[in-house]
């Protein structure tokens, strides 16, 4: 059992110690990690209390994670937070806060970076129609679905 | 494969079990809340 985050927000790595305990690693983006021990130095923008898994493994863009009979490769696609990430495999791709069905993640919080949630969206745009979409919240997709239908990926 | 996601936080959060058929293993992504809704392996 692997257990992973694509991006540091309490709401997504919250339960991370609890689940993880002290045999199970936990694999979140380099620059993101610092989410788990100092939230407010991460640059949160709210309060969280720290998430502190036992084993926890950074990962960057174009590692490839072997789980489960998954073969995962990490898109690094920073913009909502720095170290967020798209988990792809040949079935599908978990976008965490970068695409939901029919919207997509902030981009204001302090340590957001607008510039960079655009360069990643327009590569999300890269990823084939019929992939289907496993978001952060909300129902699943596929990316020619959000390619024609939503409004913040037109023109990009 | 089998698929499961839990969303029920006040955030609406998904936390995805994802595995391969005829496995015992998993993949969690995302586990913000409810880590009791969360199957481990013995």
């Amino acid at each position: 059992m692997a257990v992973l985050a694509t991006h540091g927000h309490f709401d997504h790595v919250g339960a991370a110690a609890a689940i993880c305990g002290e045999e199970l690693p936990f694999y979140i983006h380099e620059a993101d990690a610092l989410a788990l021990s100092d939230p407010e130095a991460w640059g949160a923008g709210y309060e969280a209390p720290p998430v502190p898994v036992k084993d926890v493994r950074t990962v960057v863009d174009g590692d490839v994670l072997t789980f489960a009979g998954f073969r995962i490769e990490v898109l690094h696609t920073p913009g909502h937070t720095p170290g967020s990430v798209c988990y792809r495999t040949d079935g599908w791709v978990l976008s965490g806060d970068l695409v939901f069905a029919g919207a997509i993640g902030r981009s204001d919080f302090p340590n957001s970076d607008p510039a960079a949630m655009r360069l990643s969206l327009r590569r999300f745009l890269t990823l084939p129609d019929e992939l289907p979409v496993l978001p952060g919240h909300g129902p699943r997709t596929t990316v020619g679905r959000e390619r024609r239908r939503n409004p913040f990926l037109v023109g990009l | 494969m089998y698929l499961d996601a839990f969303a029920d936080n006040p955030c609406g959060t998904n936390c995805w079990l994802l595995g391969a058929d005829g496995t015992d293993d998993a993949v969690v992504v995302d586990p913000g809340f409810s880590p009791d809704r969360v199957r481990r392996p013995a």
